[in-house]
């Protein structure tokens, strides 16, 4: 018998070796066409990593224009004596407007002393809130104001805001800040910052008295209310800061709930795994909960994070099963799934043998995700409406997977409920993006609704048939909570 | 490796299409037939191919000449059929095979007449499990522990498996013989 056996080998070997028979035409095309396809994609990930990577800029570029951003409108908002070592006019409006020389009155009081050493800052912030007296040396007591923005309406004095600084010669200027930084103020209720929080200069000053007396020498040490706020030698950064801006951030807190229709995109070397897998899959409706945590930093711009508990589900239809050998070695059936694969055996009948085939009824695969999005915002105000489109990057640990798969024979029905799945990455990363839309109750709360798209950009899957990114659309509802 | 093989691979390194058909003209009739025994039909054998082309042209550029250039594609072609039995649900369920009695069989000369393409479709008919370590033992020399990692089976299953092949290949032939020897 052996020999007989061997003979079976020899006789087949012998004869199929060098068994030659040419392939359909039609291969050829398939063929072509597959290769077409594999370089249109090798093109499309060619650019990936720049799409990736501009995105990553994006971020990076939308974070310093926040950033610097915040601190230009500190500057120029500034209540500051700034005193130069050079010869350059540092005044940041136009020379023409000088203060004229000739109106009298004297019902402030200032006294300006530079040999005070306080005025070895560059910057001094000064709070008309809170008295405090700079006094000026006889020898340098010009009073020469490279320029001075006079308040059109005196009712306005109050909002209006004055950066006094000092000329190489020791010369004070008064500047006035620009009337559209107090309009930024002016969006819906919501977005609108607190005037009670800006600095002003104390209404009890008559401005032309004041431009009077500082233009004309100086005779005598008088009182003016300005700041005592602590001046140091050298760096006076963290004064100017708590004061220089008119807008105040505020946090904001967002509760939502969202249904989501999600779906995912298949990537891999053989497409009739893709297609199988697309055509016994169906995502079934979705949804998420979150609380967002959000930073107004600006009038426009924010910061956005949060938590979201995501909760995807996909039907699946029947399917035929292969006995495989599992990881523990043990002799299993292989159920594949766009987010990995799982191991079974039921129940009922004799164990199965590798190549053995089971058919499944229908399947029910759930997937849980605890997301971080972490996004740039931008809002756009109408009256009580607003509109902030964001977009950013969100970080998913995915925390359940599970998959129901519904077994039957003529005698039998069991439900088979894995809870571990093989091949599924725990982490993921999602391109986000949402236009939350919002409606202003009052000044603490406003209701939303925001659509949202979501697209991983890493798969979830990993030693799978395909790489599976998950992508959903979705619309939430919530209400916005304004803290302070 | 022949210098038109040289050409051919740097033409399809290159990815130059013109290249990449003279190659496959070339090697596809030889391809198709390990193929063939791979598969349960001709359909399944030519998506075996078409996936081993691909690959073929993905890697070329890993080809460093150490060896033939055929064996190296014979290998992924190989490699291919064996991707499908492990991922794919075109397997069939394995038959239990009834091979009690075969020991008994006589010593009959088995190599009859029979052309390639009749025993190309017996290797066919096998259950795909026998038909993938029946192939990889008797056509590319695999030993049974290496069979045994190529698709996750124990070594033991793999002698099994082969044994059961033989069996169940030499039944046929026996009855095929006999069909030629009645007409």
């Amino acid at each position: 018998m052996s020999k007989d056996l061997h003979d079976i080998d020899d006789l087949f070997s012998s004869t199929l070796e060098e068994y030659k028979e040419m392939p359909s035409p039609a291969l050829k095309e398939r063929l072509d066409a597959a290769l077409d396809k594999q370089e249109a994609e090798k093109y499309k990930k060619r650019f990936l990593i720049w799409k990736r990577s501009a995105l990553l800029l994006l971020l990076l570029l939308a974070g310093f224009v926040l950033y610097e951003s915040g601190i230009i409108k500190k500057d120029s908002g500034n209540y500051i004596l700034n005193r130069s070592g050079s010869g350059t006019d540092q005044s940041p409006v136009n020379k023409k407007e000088m203060i004229n020389n000739n109106s009298a009155g004297n019902t402030s009081q200032i006294d300006i002393n530079t040999n005070n050493p306080d005025f070895k800052n560059e910057n001094i912030p000064v709070s008309p809130n809170q008295p405090g007296n700079i006094t000026s040396g006889a020898s340098s007591n010009t009073g020469n104001f490279n320029s001075y923005h006079p308040t059109k309406n005196p009712a306005d004095q109050q909002l209006n805001w004055y950066s006094v600084k000092q000329d190489p010669l020791t010369s004070v200027i008064i500047s006035k800040s620009t009337k559209k930084e107090n309009e930024d103020t002016d969006y819906g209720n919501f977005f609108q910052s607190n005037k009670n929080d800006r600095p002003v200069i104390d209404k009890r000053i008559n401005i032309s008295d004041l431009t009077n007396l500082l233009t004309n020498n100086i005779l005598s040490p008088q009182n003016i209310s300005v700041s005592n706020s602590p001046l140091k030698n050298g760096s006076n950064e963290g004064s100017r800061k708590k004061i220089n801006s008119p807008f105040r951030p505020f946090w904001m807190l967002s509760p939502f709930v969202s249904y989501d229709q999600a779906g995912y995109q298949l990537d891999s070397d053989e497409p009739s795994a893709v297609n199988s897998i697309k055509f016994r899959e169906a995502n079934e409706p979705s949804f998420s909960i979150g609380l967002l945590l959000g930073r107004q930093l600006t009038q426009r711009f924010s910061l956005q994070s949060g938590i979201v508990y995501r909760n995807t589900v996909i039907g699946m239809k029947p399917q035929k099963t292969y006995a495989f050998v599992d990881p523990t070695g043990d002799v299993a059936y292989k159920y594949i799934t766009s987010s990995g694969y799982a191991f079974f055996k039921p129940g009922f009948g004799p164990s199965p043998n590798v190549g053995d085939s089971l058919t499944t009824a229908e399947a029910k695969h759930t997937l849980e995700n605890i997301s971080v999005p972490l996004m740039a915002k931008y809002t756009i105000v109408n009256k009580k409406i607003s509109v902030t489109p964001g977009a950013g990057i969100e970080a998913n640990f995915i925390t359940k997977k599970n998959l129901e798969v519904d077994i039957e024979d003529p005698f039998n029905r069991e439900i088979v409920v894995i809870r571990k799945l093989n091949g599924t990455k725990p982490f993921y990363l999602s391109f986000i993006a949402e236009a939350d839309i919002k409606y202003t109750i009052n000044k603490k709360v406003a209701v939303n609704i925001r659509p949202v798209y979501r697209q991983a950009v890493s798969p979830i899957t990993k030693n799978n048939v395909v790489e599976t990114f998950p992508r959903s659309f979705g619309i939430g509802a919530g209400v916005t909570i304004k803290l302070r | 490796m022949t210098e038109t093989e040289q050409l051919l691979i740097k033409g399809c390194v290159a990815g130059d299409r013109a290249f990449q058909t003279r190659l496959y003209n070339l090697f596809a009739p030889k391809m198709m037939g390990v193929c063939l025994r791979y598969a349960r039909s001709r359909e399944e054998a030519e998506e075996i191919l078409q996936e081993g082309f691909l690959r073929v042209f993905s890697y070329i550029n890993t080809f460093k000449g150490a060896g033939s250039f055929e064996g190296w594609i014979r290998k992924i072609m190989v490699n291919a059929a064996l991707f499908r039995y492990r991922n794919k649900s075109s397997l069939q369920p394995v038959i239990r095979l009834n091979t009690a009695g075969y020991d008994a069989i006589d010593n009959t000369d088995i190599s009859s007449n029979l052309d390639a393409k009749e025993l190309l479709n017996l290797v066919q008919t096998l259950p795909a499990g026998y038909r993938i370590v029946f192939n990889l033992y008797v056509f590319e020399g695999y030993k049974h522990r290496e069979i045994g990692e190529a698709l996750g089976i124990s070594e033991g299953t793999s002698k099994s498996n082969l044994s059961d092949a033989r069996a169940f290949l030499q039944k046929r032939l026996l009855i095929k013989k006999k069909l030629v020897h009645y007409k």
